[in-house]
């Protein structure tokens, strides 16, 4: 055992030019400090580069095939129904890190890592992230944290700002960056609390403003963006900066209360770029056969609707306000069970609009993956196992040669095959093609499908979508960390954190123990059914003490 | 100690399955020693409640991964 403790923290999404910019305008003087003694690089990230995968494989050790979350958005097992993802399913289909290190008595605390809901009951703490929590949940382990944060810190809001689009005013942008700024700051202040009160000896904290504000700004930033506002640049361009600058400072304060056995990381999930393009990937997939939709008098009302009605009826609710509540309402509603239709389903094109007898091929979410209407995963599947690598071949060369009728670029840079870049242990519902658009392009999956429009606006003037994007930042210091340009996987950091703690490596992780960066000398063991035993344990005497 | 005995066998298939556990005996001692650490816990205890797909949606709207 040692006493050393390990400290892992996110910056969400920033890009390494982005850290580049902020050290050379010196924005980042602890960051750059630990460079200098430490170890730096990239890290890279899962496929597509989405939060929620990548931060599950950060925790797991594992790519998306080996916990079973691909997207944001999930395939039910053997059935044309989606869930989304939380904390549950990470748990059901894997071990995070802190249950091993809850299995050694050893206390961790987390905080903002996606998918964070329902909060972990490891020993420790654990604050639930802002997709998966809401606030009236109860999304902090224990219990009793919300209120000795409010009392020590702040109201701790899990998200207290509406982003900020090129359809709004200044004043809204300003609102905006305010809200962001000061949720980061109630972030830190409650992570130092929380370092200086709790004695774990490894945590995990994930920054997300910086992804927000890559989200919101890159058109400000970018003079070539098609919403380029040039007339906020001086104002607001470097305000990604300042927020970088501002995780710099408490960079700077673990470094100060770290002693010299410590190590501390910094990483992002993926990179980020301005996007100016968007295809709509189902209806690309109809409008070239692999997508059918049934033949009957409802379905074809709804693409009319949605085709020629869809953008009047949404304006008139816009300017009555109405939009965006009737839209949540119509996209939660319940569908109890499989085979009864929800709200969504009776006014979007959805599942039960598709002829599934017809249809080769669909998604299920933004992304970029796609799955197979296969015998063997679908209760409606027809491609058998003889024909399935030559329709699959067949349509990743149709991808692949996409090109957007105004700019004639092409629009897919490259098509993964789900084995390729999936492990098999969730091979049920793993997607069977993963397309990464080119630079500057995204592929979404609009809910309100318009099978005459494949290429449409991006909602967000900055996302994180093609191969560029897999690559965020590193950088370590302690541990004997020494390296410049140095790679790491997602997956290697739950692995060489339990190294850095003598804790051996289970041999369920297929992420490494970098003893290439770290002065590490790792030990493999298999000891999973040691943390059912507990999770097992724990459930029961819960019970027990109710 | 009879009662041990008694369930060691069930434990020994348990263990069988469950790495990181040489033998039923080395389970049976692992599970009483943290029911034991449970039991004492004085944190309150959560009562969690199923995703709230509203909040959920609304925020990856946001993030622009649906629309």
């Amino acid at each position: 055992m040692t006493d050393r403790t390990v400290y892992v923290i996110g910056i969400d999404g920033v890009p390494p030019r982005l850290l580049d910019e902020a050290r050379s305008g010196g924005f980042v003087e602890n960051i750059d400090h630990l460079k200098t003694i430490g170890a730096s690089g990239t890290t890279k990230t899962v496929v597509p580069p989405l939060s929620m995968a990548a931060w599950s494989s950060f925790a797991t050790g594992r790519d998306p095939g080996g916990h079973g979350i691909y997207n944001f958005m999930l395939r039910k097992e053997g059935s044309y129904d989606t869930k989304f993802a939380d904390g549950n399913i990470i748990h059901q289909n894997s071990i995070p890190i802190w249950d091993y290190l809850d299995e050694r008595g050893i206390k961790s605390g987390v905080m903002n890592l996606m998918p964070g809901y329902p909060p972990s009951e490891s020993d420790g703490f654990h604050i639930g992230d802002l997709v998966t929590s809401s606030q009236s949940s109860e999304f902090m382990y224990p219990p009793e944290l919300k209120d000795t944060v409010e009392q020590n810190v702040a109201n701790y809001e899990l998200y207290p700002y509406s982003p900020y689009t090129p359809d709004k005013s200044e004043k809204d942008l300003q609102n905006y960056l305010s809200d962001l700024f000061k949720m980061e700051r109630i972030r830190m202040g409650t992570g130092k609390y929380l370092i200086n009160e709790k004695d774990c000896d490894f945590y995990t904290y994930v920054f997300s403003g910086s992804d927000s504000i890559l989200h919101c700004l890159a058109h400000i930033r970018d003079e070539d963006h098609p919403h380029h506002e040039p007339e906020l640049v001086d104002k607001y361009g470097k305000k990604p900066l300042e927020l970088l600058e501002m995780y710099d400072e408490f960079i700077g304060w673990l470094f100060e209360q770290s002693n010299e056995e410590d190590v501390i990381m910094i990483l992002s999930d993926h990179g980020h770029s301005s996007v100016y393009h968007q295809i709509n990937l189902n209806s690309w997939l109809y409008n070239n056969g692999y997508l059918e939709l049934k033949p009957g008098i409802e379905t074809s009302l709804k693409v009319v609707g949605y085709n020629y009605v869809y953008d009047a009826f949404e304006s008139v609710l816009h300017k009555l306000g109405l939009f965006s509540k009737l839209k949540n309402l119509v996209a939660t509603s319940d569908s109890e069970g499989e085979s009864k239709k929800s709200l969504k389903d009776l006014v979007t094109i959805s599942r039960f609009d598709y002829d599934w007898d017809e249809t080769t091929a669909y998604t299920i979410a933004s992304g970029g993956q796609i799955y197979l209407n296969t015998q063997k995963n679908h209760p409606l599947g027809w491609i058998t196992e003889e024909n399935y690598d030559s329709i699959r071949e067949s349509l990743r060369e149709e991808l692949l040669s996409i090109r957007h009728p105004d700019t004639g670029e092409f629009v897919i840079d490259s098509v993964y095959y789900g084995e390729e870049i999936y492990g098999s242990e969730h091979s049920e519902t793993r997607p069977d093609l993963a397309a990464l658009p080119s630079n500057n392009y995204q592929i979404q999956y609009p809910q309100t499908m318009k099978t005459n429009e494949i290429f449409s606006t991006p909602p967000k003037p900055g996302n994180h979508t093609s191969e560029e994007d897999r690559n965020g930042i590193f950088v370590a210091a302690g541990g004997g960390s020494d390296g410049a340009d140095v790679e790491m996987n997602i997956e290697d950091f739950a692995p060489t954190s339990l190294a850095l703690l003598d804790i051996p490596v289970p041999s369920s992780m297929t992420g490494n123990a970098r003893e290439d960066i770290f002065n590490l000398d790792a030990e493999s063991k298999s000891y999973d059914g040691r943390v059912i035993a507990k999770r097992a344990v724990r459930k029961v005497s819960k019970k027990l003490r109710k | 100690m009879q009662a041990k005995e008694e369930y060691l066998e069930e434990y020994d298939r348990l263990a069988d399955n469950l790495s990181g556990f040489k033998n039923g005996s080395e389970l049976m001692d692992y599970v009483l020693e943290k029911t034991l650490v449970e039991l004492n816990k004085e944190t309150d205890i959560s009562e969690k409640s199923s995703l709230n797909e509203e909040s959920v949606q609304e925020r990856l709207q946001d993030l622009g991964y649906m629309e």
